[in-house]
């Protein structure tokens, strides 16, 4: 038995070689595309934006990608290296905690471009992107006082990064611009991908009188269907979590960006910037209501419309405010 | 059959446990092989690809080593607390808290010159690992609480405690994250290899190996720990402090822990993070069971799980095989590890029930 075992052994050995060789990969010409995400890319929120992104812009130009999802901080500065050194051209880290990793690689690898999600530090090689939701943001603090019937709306995200206070600054600004003595109630739960504690925040709230959710986490829409009120999803069409409750979301389309990002490097016409695409771009948007615009005051409604328009028309401008909260 | 049980192995004097070790890794990288056949991927193709990422470049030789050096330091420190009988598994925990330690200081004594930056920051890690085990060791001598229970509820009160710091009195005030402020160029471990995170750490792991291996069978101290652990009554009888052993069992897991978590602020993390180890300190009891807790032998262990971990994520793009059946692997070599004992047991039934027939 064991004799047998030997022999095996010895044949996995004199195999392995061959095994390694053959997956030397062929170098590919053109531009390869990775992204870095810092959760599942199935949490239909941030992590699933960025991928659709990378995916959008796959097809719109053919490009090679690839991706790694729920690479925690720690590891993301191993993960950026290693795409780096496996030769792709086009490298996004998408997460606001990866800013330094991305600074440390990008220093090593001048001739790779690097995207890093709302960053604050660039390099020459290095870029950023901004999210600017914020500017849904205002339309969903509208939206939201003037749906509420207790004045009081609430708002749970992951960490105060400038990204997300500036969303947060918006929703206040926006429902105090529809209902001025509305209320807005805020949690911040120190994680970006954490449902369990996302809920018992979000269920707080609720017990503190809020009856509008803005749901900046996953984990909020949960809250929102045990307690039967309204949820304002993010970043993508959240309705299929919860079909009676979430009210409508503001989307986030990280495709078209991702797209120009890429045929920039593919031209050689690439600069170390930050990349907005916003509402006037048609990135951010608000989702189909899915019928529940039934159980909002109908002026509310037209107002946030109008409001919509002004800001893809440049009329209004959405204040922004990255200051920080208590 | 009982011909062939007298292996080839035994014949060779294979220092003992190597023949366990291998077997069990072989047994696991075949059940592995198994695994990655059901979701339809070539088992050649997903491992090539694992092991060209973590060996086959200049860039996945560095990345292994960087990540041998937490799992090493770890590794050594259990492997020697478990000499002394201790079965410490709160590494995870006294390796955020000599980070966190690390980290503290070396925002404090920015501007200070490396040569006293440095050891500073190793000392007061080495220190806070070693005082966080040290409780462990308080709770087993005074009351006989179980460290295995202790060290591993610490773990979790510990990350918590370091959680709290970070975002509390060592937060970085310029900036919106749970972590200290970045270290100072003089703060941090020398990169070894322009181009590449392999930093000085790996040198640490080196010369803490070779100090464990000739403390442990060149030093008195180190045969009464041996002799504790095998046997604390007949140590006792023989007049070894028994409480003493026990108690520097524990001291010289937690600082090598602590040690382990200054490498990764000074050498990788650049500051202390939320979240710093994905593990290392559970990982490293494996590799210290595997390594038969001889210090070269944590060493070689270190360094396989080190390349397993760096090759999953490329294996998950290259070959499409979720990364995570690395820590299926990982699982599977203790599980044969601990299971090799049934290994003859099974035989002799398999003979008793069909031998006779064939």
């Amino acid at each position: 038995m064991f004799k047998r075992l030997k022999a095996g052994l010895k044949v996995a050995l004199a195999v392995l070689p061959l095994a390694l060789g053959g997956t030397a990969m062929a170098e590919a010409d053109g531009l390869k595309v990775a992204m870095v995400l810092p959760g599942p890319i199935s949490d239909n929120d941030w992590n699933s934006v960025g991928y659709n992104g990378l995916q959008a812009a796959a097809k719109a130009l053919g490009v090679e990608v690839a991706y790694s999802e729920n690479v925690s901080d720690a590891d993301a500065e191993r993960i950026l290296r290693d795409y780096a050194s496996r030769g792709y051209g086009l490298i996004f880290a998408h997460s606001f905690s990866f800013g330094d990793a991305a600074l440390n690689v990008a220093e090593d690898f001048p001739n790779t471009t690097f995207m890093a999600g709302t960053a604050k530090e660039l390099a020459p090689n290095l870029g950023t992107y901004s999210n600017p939701d914020y500017q849904g943001a205002y339309l969903a603090g509208m939206l939201g006082a003037g749906a509420s019937k207790t004045k009081t709306i609430g708002w749970v995200g992951g960490m105060p990064a400038p990204n997300m206070l500036a969303n947060l600054h918006a929703y206040e600004a926006g429902a105090k611009a529809m209902v001025p003595d509305s209320k807005v109630l805020h949690t911040f739960i120190g994680s970006w991908f954490d449902p369990p504690k996302a809920k018992e925040a979000a269920i707080a709230q609720v017990e503190q009188g809020a009856d509008v959710l803005s749901a900046q986490g996953v984990g909020v829409i949960d809250a929102a269907i045990a307690k039967n009120v309204f949820a304002l999803g993010a970043m993508t069409d959240q309705n299929h979590l919860g079909p009676k409750v979430v009210l409508t979301s503001v989307t986030w389309d990280l495709g078209p960006l991702v797209t120009a990002v890429a045929k920039a490097v593919e031209d050689k016409e690439w600069k170390s910037q930050n990349w907005s695409y916003g509402i006037a771009e048609g990135s951010v948007k608000l989702a189909d209501f899915h019928g529940l615009d039934a159980g909002v005051p109908p002026d509310v409604l037209k107002a946030v419309q109008a409001k919509f328009e002004a800001i893809k028309s440049g009329a209004f401008t959405v204040p922004l405010d990255t200051s920080n909260v208590e | 059959m009982s011909t062939v049980d007298q292996t080839g192995a035994a014949r060779l004097r294979l220092p003992p446990g190597l023949v366990g070790s291998l077997a069990s890794v072989a047994a696991a990288f075949l059940v592995g092989a198994l695994l990655i056949a059901a979701v339809g991927v070539n088992p050649l193709t997903a491992y090539g690809a694992l092991f060209e990422a973590a060996l086959g470049s200049r860039n996945g030789l560095a990345e292994t080593l960087v990540r041998t050096v937490p799992l090493a330091l770890c590794g050594l420190g259990i492997a020697l607390a478990f000499r002394a009988g201790v079965f410490n598994v709160g590494a995870e925990g006294q390796l955020f808290l000599g980070g966190t330690a690390a980290g503290a200081i070396g925002v404090l004594g920015a501007g200070w010159p490396a040569y006293l930056l440095l050891p500073a920051m190793a000392l007061s890690a080495a220190f806070a690992g070693a005082l966080w085990s040290g409780l462990a060791a308080f709770l087993k001598l005074r009351f006989r609480a179980d460290e295995l229970i202790t060290t591993i509820m610490l773990n979790y009160v510990a990350i918590h405690l370091v959680s709290f710091l970070l975002h509390g009195p060592l937060k970085d005030p310029n900036g919106a994250l749970a972590q200290t402020a970045r270290l100072t160029t003089d703060g941090r471990l020398p990169v070894l290899l322009a181009g590449t995170r392999l930093h000085a750490g790996i040198l640490i792991v080196l010369v803490a190996a070779v100090l464990a291996h000739l403390f442990l069978w060149r030093r008195t101290n180190g045969f009464r720990l041996r002799v504790v652990g095998l046997n604390a009554r007949a140590a006792e009888n023989a007049g070894i402090d028994v409480r003493r052993t026990i108690l520097f069992g524990f001291l010289i897991c937690g600082a090598l822990a602590g040690l382990a978590g200054f490498s990764e602020v000074a050498g990788v993390q650049r500051r202390m993070i939320e979240n710093l180890s994905p593990g290392f300190g559970y990982t490293a009891i494996i590799v210290a069971l595997l390594g038969a807790t001889n210090p070269f032998g944590v060493l070689a262990s270190a360094f396989l799980f080190a390349a397993l971990q760096i090759g999953a994520s490329t294996m998950e793009s290259a070959a499409g095989v979720p990364s995570t059946l690395t820590t299926v692997i990982q699982g599977l070599v203790v599980l044969f590890l601990i299971g090799r004992a049934a290994l003859p047991l099974l035989r002799d039934w398999l003979v008793d029930r069909f031998g006779r027939r064939a």
